[in-house]
């Protein structure tokens, strides 16, 4: 589904991705850790298209997306979340997910400003998708709230629903539980493994191990920039190279 | 509760009110304050859906206005259009020029941007004053025809008012229908958060020029109507002592809001010409306000209102809730 073909990336002369190539299943949790600033945002970054590559391809579906611009490569049906919390923070929350939404339903820019009965339509499934999606995360109470007003857990859940808004066939977590309370983190635990069981394919980072081993078929482990395992997690923890890049020798 | 006075009712009560305000301004001065007014109303629209919904500040809008006026004036001088063409066209000189300058500088970072359009702005004035085979430079373009009508010419300040009041509300409606539309909807996602918008799919370059070409669109109209207005302009239409005043109603009246923009440019136009302040004083006491009012409501007019409206439901609620 997702093929990544020795993908380099250099900051300054500094290697961030080193010619690393992996590829991702339809229909499976791949998980991607690694000890920090081994390269795995900027190997998201260079898959969604906010950072070019300086060498390698990624392939989407059989499809070179390597230069596509980012919301291009969005509107394929690959979407992502990142790190750090970010929704608009003064949109209401439904507002939120209509952005979301509007670009992946053959909605169009320039069409906009007539409101044609089929246009209507199409805003009134989206509407439909961004309710059906809030009763799943359990923010409908929420939805006339500005996003920046919701909790650091709701926003969480708020971007993940917004993710799901095109309905993509590959999601990019970047650190999906960081910092959220472990009761959300089992709810979102089990709508991850309920979406995934519906069909859609995911690739996680993720710090937490537990979470991990619990979640992902497969994990790909990045040190400085190269791709040092991958395999099922129960195999890479005993990997001698995985352990020396998290313990030492 | 809901209250009688919807949105779209005050809408129409406001532009009630405006076509009866003749009736009661029988003095050709203040009549001319509310001719300039509606001007600055399309004016301060144009900076308002940059600054206000797409987060960009844009010192270009007296840029776009110049090219109106001039685009305006020309076509009715020199190949003597009439006003329903050279409207349209300066409309179009305006979303073409701000397109042509939107290319380059929107790629920037937003503190360059703002640089370019102010450059842009001081490099049309210097063509307006230079470029004396076309403009006539500091004399000026004078005797530009009125605005006619099947024969009728638009002659007297209660026939400019109606006319500019009519150029107005056009212009405030299509703002209202962009704004709720998809793009608006878009526009806003840019200000919010320009990554995460790309990132649902959003063409944020797309949308950033789209709303500087519509910024450039509204400038140029404003420009036509003072062009045929005034009938005369010289290089001053490009001042930037527009930039001043507009900034001041935008912001003032709660920029990124339509109801907000349109009361502080009517404020901000009336209040100080009845209080006859020397213009050089009122730039300086604009100042003192504008940094006073973005510290103490830096929501404008329209976000204390909407503060205090939330207080009070809030209050409200709790009673409900004690009771």
């Amino acid at each position: 589904m997702l093929e990544i073909r020795r993908l380099t990336k250099h900051f300054l002369g500094v290697p961030a991705l080193h010619e690393v190539s992996f590829i991702v299943e339809r229909g499976e949790i791949a998980g991607l850790i690694g000890p920090n600033g081994s390269g795995k945002t900027t190997l998201f970054d260079c898959v969604t298209g906010f950072l070019p590559p300086d060498g390698g391809n990624v392939l989407y579906m059989d499809r070179d997306i390597t230069f596509l611009a980012p919301h291009r490569i969005a509107r394929l049906g690959l979407t992502r979340i990142f790190q750090q919390v970010r929704t608009f923070p003064r949109l209401t929350v439904m507002e939120n997910l209509r952005a979301a939404g509007q670009q992946h339903q053959g909605l169009t820019l320039t069409g906009g400003l007539l409101r044609t009965k089929r246009l209507r339509d199409l805003d009134r499934a989206v509407d439909e998708r961004a309710r059906e999606l809030l009763d799943v995360v359990q923010l409908a109470s929420t939805a006339e709230l500005p996003a920046g007003t919701l909790s650091y857990g709701q926003q969480k859940l708020l971007e993940i629903a917004m993710a799901l808004m095109p309905r993509p066939e590959l999601i990019l977590l970047d650190e999906p539980v960081a910092g959220v309370n472990p009761t959300l983190i089992e709810m979102i635990k089990a709508y991850l493994k309920r979406l995934n069981g519906m069909g859609t394919t995911f690739l996680i980072i993720e710090h937490n191990l537990e979470v991990v081993m619990d979640l992902c078929d497969r994990v790909f482990v990045l040190d400085s920039g190269e791709l040092i395992a991958q395999g099922p997690p129960s195999v890479v923890q005993e990997d001698e190279r995985v352990l020396e890049a998290y313990f030492g020798k | 509760m809901k209250s009688f006075w919807t949105e779209g009712r005050l809408a129409w009560a406001a532009v009630a009110l405006a076509v009866l305000l003749p009736i009661v301004l029988r003095s050709n001065y203040l009549l001319h304050i509310m001719v300039m007014t509606e001007i600055y109303v399309i004016l301060a629209l144009s900076l308002n859906l940059v600054l206000g919904y797409a987060g960009l500040l844009s010192l270009a809008p007296p840029a776009f206005f110049g090219i109106g006026a001039y685009t305006s004036a020309l076509l009715a001088l020199r190949l003597e259009l009439p006003f329903l063409i050279s409207l349209p066209a300066a409309g179009v000189a305006g979303l073409l020029f701000a397109a042509a300058i939107g290319v380059p500088s929107l790629r920037l970072s937003r503190h360059s941007f703002v640089i370019v359009t102010l450059s842009f702005t001081l490099l049309a004035q210097l063509v307006a004053t230079k470029w004396t085979d076309l403009t006539r430079g500091a004399m000026g373009l004078p005797g530009i025809p009125p605005a006619e009508f099947f024969g009728i010419s638009v002659t007297g300040k209660v026939a400019w008012y109606y006319l500019v009041l009519g150029v107005t509300v056009a212009s405030l409606g299509f703002f209202v229908l962009l704004v709720r539309s998809r793009l608006g909807r878009a526009i806003l996602t840019v200000r919010e958060d320009e990554i995460l918008a790309q990132a649902v799919g959003i063409n944020t370059w797309n949308v950033k020029l789209y709303t500087f070409a519509i910024s450039g669109l509204l400038g140029g109209i404003a420009g036509s109507c003072y062009a045929h207005y005034i009938t005369f302009i010289d290089p001053s239409v490009f001042d930037f002592y527009y930039m001043e005043n507009l900034l001041i109603m935008v912001i003032l009246g709660g920029s990124g809001t339509v109801w907000g923009v349109v009361a502080g440019a009517i404020i901000f136009n009336v209040v100080p010409e009845l209080l006859r302040i020397h213009p050089e004083l009122r730039t300086f006491l604009y100042g003192i306000v504008l940094l006073v009012a973005v510290s103490a409501a830096p929501g404008g007019l329209a976000g204390w209102v909407r503060s205090r409206k939330e207080r009070r439901g809030r209050e409200s609620s709790q009673e409900v809730s004690r009771a």
